[in-house]
């Protein structure tokens, strides 16, 4: 019996995927946005239990823009792959690599896989972020249980849409383009981050609820996730975001 | 976009000339690197100007200029998100904008502009202006370079805002990888209302004067494990 690599489904969902990005970045969207929803979107479609979207800065630093529920123990399992992992084989080769013998503890990255058992998951995948001969970055997945050759494929096509919202521009024609948007998409993600500081603080809640609330925001104002994160971090008396995140 | 070359640029700031302060040093590899006639460094909170450094005289009064005028590349820069790349200062549109930057060019000899703010998230320290004496835009690898350049510069103005004496050894390129201190820094803010910028120094002062790497007192501060107070 053969296995069907590409259910009709999957089809449909990707083609409104990208139908959605390509929707997302005419409108003006930011990367960070678009890569938080995609990374979302995979943790449903694959499914898998946890994703992010890695771009390497002009240090060649592995920089998290989008993730899915992002908890602290979820981005270090992010950032450690500056030093060891498959993004970073994946980032470095260009090619997809994968793990699903996580628990059985050993091999090639010691560090990761300790960090990923204790969060639970067997399975860890970097599909990358390339067009043509340059990789941009990673699609990073986790899972419980190990992924099937045909959901990878669909997890390689989310990848590629991430690719294409991003350079739009081929860039071999104006790299200057691309190292300015990654570094755009890096400095939107710092200003969320302060941001979720602040109302984590306000609130006493951690930086993942904080994100929830300051999306919520986002969605109520009708403002993007980083005008919202501006408005906070600024302390904007008269901004429509202010009375939604006051205490008390 | 090479990995090493963060490193390359940080082993040319130290091994400029010792005598000379790690901002100085700076302004002279990004003058190099980005093929520029000067270059300044100048920090710029809560809108108040003050120059650290340049590698001439030039630098330092062009930026005064755009202060005293409020007008200017330098000037925007000061809390735009992206470099400010004037490649032409006698466009049409860069003499609407800055007109009188224009006649400061013609003055002092002076044909194309890179400002590059000193940022990381919404902390704004300054910015590190690149005066150049042919009109172009910068290249990819300079463009690369001069964010290289900028984010080093911003790390030595939090270390000069946590009143750490400039030690141009301890370049810290990966000041901002981990996400931890961003988080941190938005805590502390709120906690003693005070601005990201100070935020982000008082963390830096006290991993110092615990003797610890910025993302470790950032995490135990995330954690809850350690308040910072007034």
């Amino acid at each position: 019996m053969t296995e069907v690599l590409f259910e009709s489904a999957d089809a449909t969902e990707l083609a409104v995927t990208f139908i959605e990005v390509t929707r997302s970045v005419t409108q003006g969207a930011e990367t960070v946005e678009i890569f938080t929803e995609l990374a979302e979107k995979c943790v449903r479609l694959l499914p898998v239990s946890a994703a992010g979207i890695l771009l390497r800065d002009v240090e060649g630093t592995l920089q998290v823009i989008g993730a899915s529920s992002p908890s602290a123990h979820l981005l270090d399992l992010f950032q450690v792959q500056n030093e060891e992992g498959p993004c970073l084989e994946c980032t470095t080769t260009g090619s997809p690599v994968s793990d699903d013998g996580l628990r059985l503890g050993g091999g090639r990255w010691p560090r990761f896989a300790e960090l990923a058992r204790a969060q639970g998951f067997a399975a860890a995948y970097a599909l990358p972020l390339r067009s043509r001969d340059v990789t941009v970055g990673a699609l990073n997945l986790f899972a419980f249980e190990p992924l099937s050759p045909g959901r990878l494929v669909v997890g390689q096509a989310l990848a590629d849409a991430a690719t294409l919202s991003l350079l739009q521009v081929d860039p071999h024609v104006d790299l200057q383009i691309v190292i300015r948007r990654i570094h755009l998409a890096v400095e939107s993600r710092n200003t969320i981050e302060q941001a979720q500081g602040m109302i984590a603080q306000r609130f006493g809640i951690d930086q993942g609820e904080a994100l929830v609330r300051l999306r919520e925001v986002s969605e109520r104002a009708d403002l993007t996730l980083v005008e919202v994160a501006t408005a906070v971090v600024r302390r904007e008396p008269d901004s429509p975001v202010t009375p939604m995140l006051t205490n008390g | 976009m090479a990995e090493g070359r963060s490193k390359l640029i940080a082993d040319r700031i130290r091994a400029a000339d010792s005598r000379l302060t790690a901002g100085h040093r700076i302004c002279l590899v990004a003058n190099e690197l980005l093929g520029a006639k000067s270059v300044s460094l100048a920090l710029v909170v809560d809108h108040a100007y003050s120059p650290v450094a340049a590698t001439d005289n030039l630098g330092t009064l062009l930026d005064d200029e755009q202060f005293a005028l409020g007008n200017g590349p330098t000037f925007d820069a000061q809390n735009s998100p992206a470099p400010i790349i004037v490649e032409d200062v006698h466009a049409h549109r860069a003499v609407a904008r800055w007109p009188i930057f224009t006649k400061l060019s013609e003055k002092h000899g002076f044909l194309a502009a890179f400002a590059f703010p000193l940022r990381v998230g919404y902390a704004y320290l300054g910015v590190m202006t690149a005066y150049r004496a042919r009109t172009g835009e910068p290249s990819a690898e300079q463009y690369a370079d001069g964010l290289i350049l900028a984010s080093l510069a911003t790390a030595e103005l939090v270390r000069q805002e946590a009143g750490i004496a400039a030690d141009p050894d301890a370049l810290e390129p990966r000041l901002y990888e981990q996400s931890a201190l961003q988080v941190a820094a938005g805590m502390v803010a709120e906690a003693l209302n005070i601005s990201i910028v100070a935020a982000l120094a008082r963390i830096r002062a006290r991993a110092f004067a615990d003797d610890q790497p910025v993302s470790q007192t950032a995490r135990q501060i995330v954690a809850r494990a350690l308040v910072l107070e007034n």
